[in-house]
């Protein structure tokens, strides 16, 4: 078998970091800025000195202009935790989407344990659940390792059912990729406490090139994976047509949806590859830098 | 139903084709996706149950089959049977008994019959029609004629014979014509009782039509007339049908000369009877009784009786050989056996006496016939019997009769057969007949002339009446008639001529009731033709049908295209297939 995520591919993200707005944090020491005032190297400000304040922290250079002791303060510099939420569902095994959508996952995986973020990373078989969280830029090779084996999504059922449940507490930045391959009165459940559990989420949708434009001729029988329901259709342009309407109208009211309780969506094509969807759609939403 | 054009299946193969077209067409290839749920959605419009969902899918498929089929088949041409099946035999029976001619307002049952048969025969046009009369010896009037002309003038032609229509037989003789074949049977009667068809054949559909009103009837049941000493007694029995009390008159004619005798009043109750006796008329050799009543039916309300010396059985002498008595019976007279003091009591009735008493020859008032003497002994003879051609061997010649012993003759008298020079059988001046011998004497009897002899004998001694007998209508019934005969000629009382026989076997006797003369070579003799009992009570029942549609026959039956009746569907078909394709667009 390939090696599902080359290190070339690896090196590219090298740089790239997790961007959030989200204040909130996690209490480890970390790589991230945080408003609070803390042990980095960055300047914050200046206080005045109020008795039991560490001496340490006196400036003496300004108390030797001013005559009063200042404190001076530096920000704290503190962990981001990561959850990468990878859709289990029959559907995602679709062609290489299934490919496409670990690939991500450790993407961003990797890209987080670099900068020594808490990464948490879920996901839901058949026969076993998936649970992994390390820290650290060691761990790179431990996440890659554990995505790879998940070899087929075989997850019966929707995804929006069961991904409440396998989003740990305190998440600074949520990361979902799915297919969005569920109606949207499901979805629209899923957002609502999207928001409660983290300020910070964001939707990657993966789709498969056939999905965009099915090549289909004659009377197909058209069977869902996961449903196992079967649809007859003769392939008209007329009835591709309507297929196609019927798609982009679910993914505009898909995003439209996302957008009302704050969610941020990237679309990602498999036929864009991993490093042009990372590099170049994600930083362009500024999830990236 | 059946089709007239089966060559025309080959097109089957049409909807075949385009059955095995959508045999391929119509298999999916079937592709897993990702989801269906755009898929689903498209297709949820025209999607309803499952079963409507197939039908919908198919709707266009169904559509062809159905216009191919029913092009199909047209083009089979299929056809009815007509309910009037042409080549299906039609047969009436008409009854032309006298009851038929009761009837309401002055139309007789037989006249709405012949206008119900009339219509009938419009009705069937081209049907070959075969009409048969009832009686003793039902008529064939027409057999199997499509000539509507010929159908309608020979039913116009039909008449009442006033004979007793005799159903059971008349329906074994139209079964005999209808052979095996099937045929639709119409009865014109009065009534008739189901019973008749219990052993109907299934190829045959009987339709009866009876005569459902009750007609009031009085009929003269029963006419009876002897002679006394001062005249004639007469006496008439009448039976009320009706269900009303009748009032009425009759009268007792002259049947000869049409004059009125007597004439007596009566009441009678409803579904009564009355006997009406009438002394002291004058001597008539034919009297008539005529019913004056207003009833339905005339026919028997007149009665006629002849006052003859008619013989009506024989009583042979207890001594005589049995086989006299044998012959006797054999030709159909009651006959009774006697002794000579009974056989003197019946001396001046109308019974033949056949004794051995020679004293019978002068005594009484009527011809004896004598067989052997007893107041002789026989001696023995041989030789050939020979006869002088006496009407009495005219059908019966006895020239191989051996006898070994005569007795011997009585001089006085005529001898009619001989053997040798010797007289074997003579004749009296009065008409006795004697045999000269007894019958132990002669093979007689093993010879098929010996019961014709006491026939031949007994119309003798009856011919030498002038009354020939009372006869039923038309019936054939043979009469002596004389050696030099030139033909028996019948006539009525009005001397109008109404039939003419050959030879007494021929003799027929006329349809209608009354009195006639037979002239017979200048002798004159009268005959009465009277109604039968069973004609002179009218029946009434219902009109009914017995035997439908005969199964597992083939029957030739008239075609009645229904083709066209399919083609309008098939234009519906087409355009409900126009509208399926062009909302559901063309498959690429």
């Amino acid at each position: 078998m390939a090696d599902l995520f080359p290190d070339s591919l690896a090196n590219r993200l090298g740089p790239l970091k997790i961007v959030s707005r989200s204040r909130y944090l996690g209490h480890h020491k970390g790589t991230h800025r945080s408003t609070k005032t803390g042990t980095s190297l960055e300047f914050s400000d200046f206080r005045e000195y109020h008795p039991g304040d560490d001496l340490r922290h006196i400036d003496w250079n300004v108390y030797a202009r001013t005559d009063k002791p200042f404190i001076k303060q530096f920000l704290d510099e503190q962990e981001m935790r990561i959850h990468i939420l990878l859709d289990g569902t029959k559907s995602m095994g679709f062609e290489q989407k299934w490919e496409f959508a670990r690939q991500l996952a450790i993407g961003i995986g990797q890209i987080g344990l670099k900068s020594g973020d808490t990464v948490t990373f879920s996901s839901k078989n058949e026969q076993q659940e998936y649970f992994f969280r390390r820290k650290g830029a060691l761990q790179r090779a431990a996440l890659k390792k554990f995505i790879t084996q998940i070899d087929q999504p075989t997850l019966p059922g929707d995804f929006t059912d069961y991904a409440l449940r396998h989003i740990p507490k305190a998440v600074t930045v949520l990361f979902i990729i799915t297919d969005g391959l569920e109606p949207l009165e499901k979805w629209e459940r899923l957002f609502k406490r999207l928001p409660g559990i983290c300020r910070d989420c964001r939707v990657i949708t993966v789709h498969d090139p056939f999905e965009e434009e099915p090549q289909l001729q004659g009377d197909i029988r058209l069977l869902d994976i996961e449903t196992q329901q079967a649809v007859e259709v003769t392939m008209t342009t007329r009835s591709k047509q309507l297929y196609m309407d019927r798609k982009s109208e679910h993914e505009s009211k898909f995003l439209s949806l996302a957008k009302k309780y704050g969610i941020q969506t990237v679309r990602a094509e498999v036929a864009e590859g991993t490093l042009n969807t990372v590099t170049k759609k994600m930083r362009h939403v500024g999830w990236v830098r | 139903m059946g089709f007239s054009h089966v060559v025309n299946s080959w097109t089957v193969i049409f909807p075949l084709a385009v059955l095995l077209y959508y045999f391929f067409r119509k298999r999916y290839e079937t592709r897993a996706i990702s989801s269906t749920l755009f898929w689903e959605q498209s297709m949820r419009e025209t999607k309803a149950s499952p079963f409507l969902k197939n039908l919908q899918q198919n709707a266009l498929f169904y559509l062809q089959m159905a216009a191919l089929l029913l092009l199909l088949f047209v083009l089979l041409g299929p056809f009815v049977k007509s309910e009037q099946a042409a080549g299906r035999q039609i047969i009436f029976v008409v009854d032309t008994s006298a009851s038929m001619l009761a009837g309401e307002d002055g139309a007789s049952i037989f006249d709405v019959n012949k206008q119900e048969m009339t219509q009938l025969v419009e009705d069937n046009k081209g049907n070959a029609i075969t009409i048969i009369t009832t009686g003793k010896e039902p008529d064939l009037v027409l057999r199997d004629e499509t000539n509507q002309e010929v159908i309608q003038a020979s039913i116009g032609k039909l008449s009442v014979t006033y004979d007793h229509e005799n159903m059971g037989k008349t329906l074994e003789f139209m079964k005999s014509v209808v052979a095996d074949q099937s045929a639709t049977v119409h009865i014109f009667t009065d009534y008739l009782d189901r019973s008749v068809f219990s052993d109907g054949t299934e190829a045959i559909d009987y339709y009866v039509h009876a005569s459902e009103s009750n007609l009031a009837n009085v009929s003269i049941d029963k006419f009876g007339a002897v002679k006394t000493s001062g005249g004639t007694e007469a006496i008439v029995k009448l039976v009320n049908q009706s269900e009303k009390e009748v009032d009425g008159i009759i009268q007792i004619l002259d049947a000869l000369k049409g004059e009125k005798l007597e004439e007596k009043k009566f009441t009678m109750k409803d579904e009564g009877e009355t006997l009406i006796s009438f002394k002291d008329l004058p001597s008539q050799i034919a009297l008539q009784a005529q019913l004056l009543v207003e009833d339905q039916y005339d026919a028997d309300n007149e009665a006629f009786i002849l006052l003859g010396d008619e013989i009506s059985d024989a009583m042979v002498d207890s001594q005589l050989h049995e086989l006299i008595r044998k012959a006797f019976q054999a030709i159909g007279m009651d006959v009774t056996a006697g002794s000579i003091n009974e056989m003197k009591q019946r001396q001046n009735t109308a019974t033949i006496l056949v004794s051995n008493e020679t004293s019978f020859l002068q005594e009484g008032e009527h011809p004896i016939l004598l067989i052997g003497r007893n107041d002789a002994n026989a001696h023995p003879v041989s030789g050939v019997v020979e006869d002088n051609g006496d009407v009495l061997f005219s059908i019966a010649p006895i020239h191989d009769v051996y006898v070994s012993s005569l007795y011997p003759p009585f001089e006085e008298m005529d001898t009619i057969a001989s053997i040798g020079n010797e007289p074997f059988i003579q004749r009296s001046k009065r008409g006795d007949i004697v045999v000269l011998a007894d019958i132990e004497m002669t093979d007689w009897p093993l010879h098929p002339s010996f019961p014709l002899f006491f026939w031949s004998v007994t119309e003798s001694l009856r011919s030498g009446s002038s009354v020939g007998g009372t006869f039923s209508p038309s019936q054939r019934k043979a009469i002596l008639s004389y050696v030099d005969t030139k033909g028996i000629e019948v006539f009525n009382l009005k001397d109008e001529y109404e039939a003419s026989f050959a030879s007494g076997t021929d003799f027929v006797a006329p349809q209608k009731p009354g009195i006639y003369k037979l002239i017979d070579n200048k002798r004159e003799s009268l005959i009465s033709v009277q109604l039968e009992q069973e004609e002179k009570r009218l029946g009434h029942g219902t009109s009914y049908k017995i035997g439908m549609e005969s199964k597992g026959n083939e029957k030739e039956v008239g075609q009645k295209s229904i083709g066209w009746i399919f083609l309008l569907p098939i234009l519906l078909l087409l355009v409900m297939e126009w509208e399926v394709q062009r909302r559901r667009g063309y498959s690429n």
